[in-house]
C-alpha cells in the first residue's frame, strides 16, 4: 500500500471512487443515482484499512417451485454474478435468509467457470450471520456462486453480500519474536 | 416540476418466526432528499396479514439525517392489498410527517405474530 502523504493526513485529498462504501456514494446522490453537488470528503488516516467495497453478491430475492410439474429442483446463480476468488485473498460474507423450506442454500467454489464446483457453506434453515471466507487452505478459489436445490415445493428468502479483504495472515500481522 | 424515483421496484420478501432480524432496504436505493423539501411515496402492497386479519408484518418508512443514523420511523403500513400515498416534508413550517435527510424502508419482524409471513410490495417516490 502507498504511503499517505502530509497533504492526504491534513484532509486535503479526495477519497478515490474505488474505496467509497455505498453510503458515502449515496451522500452525492438523490436515490438511484442522480447526482447532486458533493460534499468534501473527510478523511482519516485508517481510512484506506478500514473502507473497503461491498459487493451485493445477491439482492434480496425470493424464490420458489411449484409442486410437481416441470420446474427445476435447482436455481444456481448466473454466471455474471459469480464472486471473482483468483485474486481476493479473503471475503467477509453477510448471509440473510429470513425464510427456507424444503431447500439447501449452497455456497461454492471452482478454480474454473467449469467446475468442479465444491460446496463452501451450507445452510437448511434460515439463518443471519457474517463469515470470513479465506482462500488460503483451500477455502475457495476461483469462482464464488450461490445454488439453492430441495425437493418441490421450495421456498427461499435471501440476500448475500461480500467484502473482499487481505488475507488472513496480513490481518493478523506479523507475529513478534520471543 | 416533481420527479418520480423508483425507491422500491416490485419485490417480494418472506420470513419465519424463527428469523428475528430487521429487513432494510439496500443502501443504493436510499433516497436522499437534501435538495428537495417534500416527498410523496406511493405505496403499493400485498400480504402482511393473515386470512383473519391479524398483523404479521409491516413495512414502516424511517428517516435520519446521516447514512448512519439515527433512524426514526415515520410511517407504518400494515394493511394488506393496499395503495397508499404517504406525504412528508422537510419544512418546518408544515404539518405534514417531516423527514429528516434519508427515507428508506424497512420489514421488523419484532412486529410479526407466531406465523410465516410473506411481503410483496413497491415504492414509487416523487420528491420536488
Amino acid at each position: 500500500m502507498a504511503e499517505l502523504t502530509n497533504q492526504q493526513l491534513s484532509g486535503t485529498v479526495t477519497t478515490p471512487s474505488s474505496v467509497q462504501t455505498a453510503a458515502e456514494r449515496l451522500r452525492n446522490t438523490m436515490g438511484n443515482g442522480i447526482p447532486v453537488a458533493a460534499p468534501r470528503p473527510s478523511f482519516s488516516p485508517n481510512m484506506m484499512m478500514q473502507q473497503k467495497e461491498t459487493i451485493r453478491f445477491q439482492p434480496w430475492v425470493t424464490l420458489e417451485t411449484a409442486a410437481g410439474g416441470p420446474d427445476p429442483l435447482e436455481i444456481i446463480q448466473p454466471a455474471s454474478q459469480w464472486l471473482p476468488g483468483a485474486q481476493v485473498p479473503t471475503y467477509q460474507m453477510e448471509i440473510k435468509v429470513p425464510y427456507l423450506a424444503n431447500c439447501t442454500l449452497y455456497l461454492e467454489s471452482s478454480p474454473t467457470a467449469e467446475g468442479p464446483w465444491s460446496t463452501v457453506l451450507s445452510y437448511t434453515a434460515q439463518t443471519n450471520t457474517m463469515i470470513m471466507l479465506a482462500s488460503e487452505g483451500g477455502g475457495f478459489a476461483g469462482y464464488i456462486r450461490w445454488r439453492v436445490a430441495g425437493t418441490a415445493p421450495w421456498q427461499i428468502c435471501f440476500q448475500l453480500k461480500a467484502t473482499p479483504g487481505a488475507s488472513v495472515l496480513q490481518q493478523m500481522g506479523t507475529p513478534k519474536r520471543v | 416540476m416533481g420527479k418520480t424515483i423508483a425507491m422500491q421496484p416490485w419485490i417480494t420478501l418472506k420470513g419465519c418466526t424463527a428469523y428475528t432480524a430487521v429487513l432494510i432496504q439496500p443502501v443504493e436505493g436510499w433516497i436522499n432528499g437534501e435538495n428537495f423539501t417534500d416527498a410523496a411515496l406511493n405505496i403499493s402492497l400485498v400480504g402482511g396479514l393473515t386470512s383473519a386479519g391479524n398483523t404479521l408484518c409491516s413495512l414502516v418508512i424511517e428517516t435520519a439525517s446521516a447514512p448512519e443514523g439515527p433512524w426514526s420511523p415515520i410511517a407504518t403500513i400494515a394493511a394488506a392489498y393496499s395503495q397508499t400515498t404517504k406525504y412528508f416534508t422537510s419544512r418546518a413550517s408544515e404539518n405534514t410527517d417531516k423527514f429528516e435527510r434519508f427515507l428508506r424502508w424497512k420489514l421488523d419482524p419484532s412486529l410479526v405474530t407466531a406465523a410465516d409471513w410473506t411481503m410483496t410490495f413497491k415504492i414509487c417516490a416523487t420528491v420536488k
